[in-house]
This record gives structure tokens, sequence and C-alpha cells, in this order.
């Protein structure tokens, strides 16, 4: 009966179904690549991943600086292209803060920033601090690439740390809800997250030299930032749990792997994705922010973090040193949030941008 | 006791099965207060190729004890034979192992399908966990599946909210389906669906009975649709079953008085027998008690309309006795003082 009451609509679906059948991935693929700010976003993020991996390469070959070389004789010096127009932007903010703003003074800053480029583009490497130097005479565009390593490296490092920890503890307390396991995780989580993190991060960083490599204070920032994932995880599989194809797996003879990894998981993996995109950013945001308070890397060793802790008492005389590293900073975590964004709707098989 | 495939063998039994959930008090150190009495003390058997359909109230204990019989839920106490093999005391591997001879079918087609999930690995899952296709062979058993149950075999790598209630619980159907099962508890199956597609889903379920010989307990509350798909035909109140008949024993001659006022209250289509009968119907008063406190003696007889009958004519007093659940015909049993 079953078969033959569908044998018309079989032949009219047929030809169109073979036409638009997506698997999953396929879908996500699609509604990426329809999706422009995303991809904008992500082309700006596969920019700065390039641009600070091949650091040392255009630190020697367009550059021509090393980003630990200090010269004294010329601290604090503006963008080189910009030698004679900042005297004149700083005369024209002088004259703003006297009252009156001396406008015409913009088509000097105008045409020296032009000439200066222009002498910086034909210039060969190691004569152009294209955005200036520091406080020791060290080149900040090549400090800035070296920082953006040590920067992207520790967010990988502390999304993968955390994201391991918070996705297992989750899992395991999701699964096993209401019973002393899931207590024990609980007891834990709220353990750690009632842990003043910044005080306790620069004592620890403060006291042990070790956290203060970027592995280490990835250690330390992975170990303890793992709890919201968990949190946010154990409160959705509560409810997923409860699902009746949770139970019909079960009926099927599914082991708890199976149920935790191919049933539980799957999900839950937008938001495990979002989240850990959204945790490389923020260890980002917290590595500048303990290495702006002196407890994250130190110096020599580049940071955006340390970089601008360095030259905050210098920000109305240099304001290319807190600037760039700002700067750096803003487009890292822009693209990886926007990214994040996107992804989350295109791994949700519901949202279909047709 | 025969059936159609003429065999008199005994697939399923269930003896005494208990099913509490402890009621507990306490943050850090729970107490435990009491019991909710999902399931007490429930005794029947189900023979092989038959339909065994289970009907109540909500919250009767109907999906309970299906869930309890294929151990979903632990029982508390109690037996449940399968093929001869006691269920509660499987553990692990080898429970893991018989859960291919007994699959369910879940009420929400929309809850009992994994969103992430595409038709094919939902339906092939089955085969996989138990090992016994893989590949490219499992595909082609998959998409033989989605045949049988009406489905386009295309539709392989859809989602399931790309599919209708109906749809889906083909889907459900063909899941369970796909080891070749014996038994099959189906948990409602039909209740989320319109009743036009309801029609459609109870003839694919006889269809497959016959065509691969399957055993059903069919939950439901909806007493046309059980009697038309039952063989044999169990009532529920209250965590207990209190009568137990062939289908056309139970609608032509109910005992208990719960089966009376249920029968009773099943409009009819004609609307001029529907006047007539509704002067007779059985309306009960209150509310069903609370299964964690159920009350002493008969679990009925707060609301029964035969209890001062039972205390004129037996003499019982059906507040404080509890009546035995025992055979006062042949196939035909009743937990009632006033019979037997």
């Amino acid at each position: 009966m079953a078969e033959q009451s569908l044998t018309l609509p079989q032949q009219k679906i047929k030809a169109q179904a073979q036409v638009k059948e997506l698997t999953y991935w396929g879908a996500v693929r699609r509604k990426l690549l329809r999706d422009r700010i995303t991809l904008a976003a992500i082309g700006l993020g596969i920019f700065m991943v390039a641009i600070t991996l091949a650091a040392p390469w255009i630190a020697e070959n367009i550059l021509g600086f090393d980003p630990t070389d200090t010269n004294l004789r010329i601290r604090n010096k503006p963008p080189t292209w910009a030698t004679e127009s900042w005297p004149m932007f700083q005369e024209f903010a002088t004259t703003c803060q006297r009252g009156g703003c001396e406008w015409s003074l913009w088509g000097g800053i105008f045409s020296s920033s032009a000439a200066g480029l222009r002498e910086c583009f034909a210039a060969a490497p190691g004569e152009c601090h294209w955005l200036g130097t520091d406080d020791a005479g060290r080149d900040v565009l090549t400090r800035g690439l070296y920082g953006g390593r040590i920067s992207l490296r520790i967010g990988a490092y502390v999304a993968a740390v955390s994201m391991t920890l918070g996705v297992f503890m989750g899992l395991i307390s999701g699964y096993y809800a209401a019973t002393w396991v899931d207590d024990v995780v609980n007891a834990i989580i709220m353990t750690l997250s009632s842990i003043p993190l910044l005080f306790l991060l620069i004592i620890l960083a403060g006291t042990f030299p070790v956290f203060r490599s970027p592995e280490g204070l990835s250690f330390l920032l992975g170990i303890f930032g793992w709890m919201g994932v968990s949190r946010l995880l154990r409160g959705q599989l509560f409810s997923i749990r409860e699902r009746e194809y949770i139970l019909a797996s079960r009926a099927m003879g599914a082991s708890i792997w199976r149920l935790m990894f191919r049933h539980m998981l799957p999900n839950v993996s937008s938001i495990i994705i979002v989240v850990a995109i959204f945790d490389i950013a923020s260890a980002i945001i917290a590595e500048a922010g303990l290495s702006f308070l002196g407890v994250g890397i130190g110096p020599p060793n580049a940071s955006w973090g340390n970089m601008m802790s360095g030259s905050l008492g210098s920000f109305t005389k240099a304001p290319w040193l807190v600037l760039t590293p700002g700067i750096f900073i803003f487009l890292t975590t822009l693209a990886i949030y926007l990214i994040g964004d996107g992804l989350r709707d295109a791994l949700d098989p519901w949202i279909k941008n047709e | 006791m025969t059936n159609g495939n003429g065999k008199s063998d005994t697939l399923l039994k269930v003896e005494n099965l208990k099913m509490y959930f402890p009621i507990t008090k306490g943050i850090l150190f729970q107490r435990h207060v009491g019991d909710i009495k999902a399931v007490d003390d429930v005794t029947f058997e189900v023979k092989r190729g038959e339909t065994l359909g289970l009907v109540g109230e909500s919250g009767c204990g109907k999906s309970t004890t299906g869930r309890a019989i294929l151990q979903l839920y632990r029982p508390t106490d109690g037996r449940v034979e399968f093929e001869g093999q006691n269920l509660t005391e499987l553990k692990g591997e080898s429970l893991r192992k018989m859960r291919r001879n007994m699959q369910m079918i879940f009420q929400d087609p929309y809850a009992s399908l994994n969103p992430r999930m595409t038709v094919g690995s939902i339906v092939g899952e089955p085969l996989e966990v138990h090992g016994i296709l893989s590949g490219k062979a499992r595909k082609e058993r998959v998409k033989e599946l989605l045949n049988i149950v009406g489905l386009n075999p295309y539709f392989i790598n859809r989602y399931p909210h790309e599919f209708s209630g109906g749809q889906r619980q083909r889907i459900g159907v063909a899941r369970a389906l796909a080891v070749q099962p014996d038994f099959i508890v189906c948990d409602e199956p039909i209740s989320a669906l319109d009743v036009s597609i309801q029609a459609q889903v109870i003839n694919l379920l006889e269809d497959l009975q016959a065509e691969f010989g399957l055993t059903y307990l069919f939950i439901a509350h909806d007493l046309a649709v059980v009697r038309h798909i039952s063989d044999r035909i169990a009532v529920m109140y209250l965590g207990k079953i209190v009568e137990l008949t062939d289908r056309d024993s139970l609608y032509k001659t109910p005992f208990h008085p719960y089966t009376q006022a249920l029968l009773s209250a099943v409009p009819l289509p004609d609307p001029i027998a529907e006047i007539e009968r509704a002067k007779h119907r059985i309306i009960l008063e209150g509310d069903v008690p609370s299964p964690a406190n159920p009350p002493k003696g008969c679990n009925f007889c707060t609301r029964c309309p035969a209890r001062d009958r039972a205390l004129k004519e037996k003499g019982i007093d059906c507040g404080e006795v509890e009546p035995e659940f025992k055979e006062v015909e042949s196939g035909h049993w009743v937990a009632c003082h006033l019979f037997g």
C-alpha cells in the first residue's frame, strides 16, 4: 500500500532532488559563501594571520629591521614619511588648544606627508620606519608584526586548552545530570569561577617566571578559562539529554560515547565553535591586559600588550606607539568576532539563506 | 490463546513490574521522602505476532511501562522476560546486544529525530551500532527501508526538519525496523499527528506487522485506534492494569467500572445514536489521585461508581482491601471485587 501511494510524488520529486541535495557541510559552505560580511571578516582574519606568520620574512626583506635592535639615537621618532608633517600637526594641535584652529596648516601636512610616502615607497629596506620607532629606537611596525605572532599563538593555545577542558567537563556533567558526577564538576566550576582571576594571574605570573612565556601564560588562561563553556554546555545538554531522540538512540542500543559524541555534541557544536572563536579573541585581549600590567610577556619580546604598556605615558608625544598595537588588536578581534557570528548562522541548519 | 499466525508462543512476559521514581528532599544530602509509583505491580504477557493495546488516561503509567520493559528506565522490581530471558538482570553490553530484538516508536516525531543527523544516518544508525552493515550496503539497506515505509529514497541526505509530521513518523518507523526486531513498543505513535495522517501510519504499522511478523505493544489513549489495531487490550489506571482481555470482549462486555466509564465516553459518529448514548454516559467524579500517594485498597475506589455495590453485594470495603488481578473468564483478567 505504502509503495503504491507514493509512486506518483516520488517521480515528481526525483527530478529536482538530484539537483539540490546538499550535505550539512555543503549547506554550511554555501551559506558562508553568500554572507559577504563574514567573507570579508575571513579575508581580514587570513590577512592578519598571514602577515604575522610571515613577520620574519617581511621584517628582513621589506622593512629591513630587527624587532629587538635598539638604536638610542632615533628614540620615539615619528613615521619616517611624517618627519616633516608631524611637527606641523603638533603645531596645529597647539593652536586648537589655544582656541583657534589653524586649518591652513593642513595643506602643508598633506603635501609633506605625500612627499614622504613617495620617498618611503622608493626607499630600500632599512631606510623607512613606516610606523615610527619606540622609546628604544626599535621599528614599531616590525614589533607589531612580531607581537601578533605571540598574541595569535596565545589565542590559539588558550582556545585549545579551555575548549578541550570545557567541552569534556561540560559533556560529562551534562550526560550525568543530577548525579554526584555532575555535582563534583559543578563544585569545581563554582570554586574556580569564584576566584578573582585577575589577581590570581598577577600573583602567579609575578611569582613564577615560567608563566610569563607564551605557553605558560596560555596554560594559565586556559586552566582558568574553561568554566564558561562548561556551564553553557551543561545547561544546553540538560535540555538535550531529555529529548526523545536521545532516548531513541538508547533504546536502539547506542553506547555512552556514541550518545555523547554523536548525539549530544553535534547538537551543541555550533555553540562550541562560536565560543571557541570568541575565546581566541578574549585570550588576545587578556594577554594584552596582562602584558600591559607587566605580568605577561616581558620585554625584549614584543607582544601587543607590552607594546602598549611601554608607551602609554607618551601618548600625546608619540601616539603611533599606542595606536599601532591598538589597531592590530582591534582588527584581529573584529575579524574573529565577525567570523564567529557568521559561523553561528551558517552552522544552524534551520537558517536557510536562499 | 492463538493469533493470526497460528503460534501460541509467548514473546514477552511481564511479572509484577514496578517502576517507582524516588522523591527526594534536601540540597546536599538528599533524603528519600517517598516514591512516585508510576507503574505499580503490573503483570501481563504478549504473544508472538499479536498487538497488545495499552490504554489509559494521561499520566497513568502507560509510557513508563513501555520504557521500563525496554529497560530505558531500570525497573524498581519485577521481571521482564523476553524470549525467556530476564531483561532486568541484563547489564551493559549484553543488554545493548539484546536491544536489537526490541525497538521503540516514539510519540513526538518532532522530538525523536536528532536534528543534526540526516535521514540516512538516523535510519542507518541501528545498523551501525549493532555492526550489521556498513558502507554502501548500509546505504542500500537504508534506501530500501525508506521505500518500505513509503518515503522517497532520495531523501537520504535530508534533515528531519525538512519533513512533515507524518513523514517524520515514517522515518521513526524505518529506524525501528532497521535491525529487524521481533518486538516494537509503539509509544502513542499517532497522538501527535493529524487525523488524516494517523490512518496512514496505522495502516503502515499493520502492513509491516503482516509482512515481518512483528509483535507490538501499542500504547495509546485513543480507544477507537486501539480497537482497530489491537488483538488484546490492557486498561491501565494509576499505575495498575485494571482489565486485560481480547478486543471484542473488552468492547462488548467490559467488567471493570473504570473500563465501562472509559468506553462510555467514546463519542459515536452517528449524532442520533450519540444523543441516546449520552444519557447513559458514566461521568467519573473527582481527579486521578497522585501516584505519589495512591489511595488505600483499590486504586480506583475514590472515583468508583460501583463502590457501594461492592460493599452491599460482597461485603468488601474497596477502600480497605486491594482487589486481586485475576482471570474471571477465559482470557479475561480484571482487578475488581465485584468479579470473581
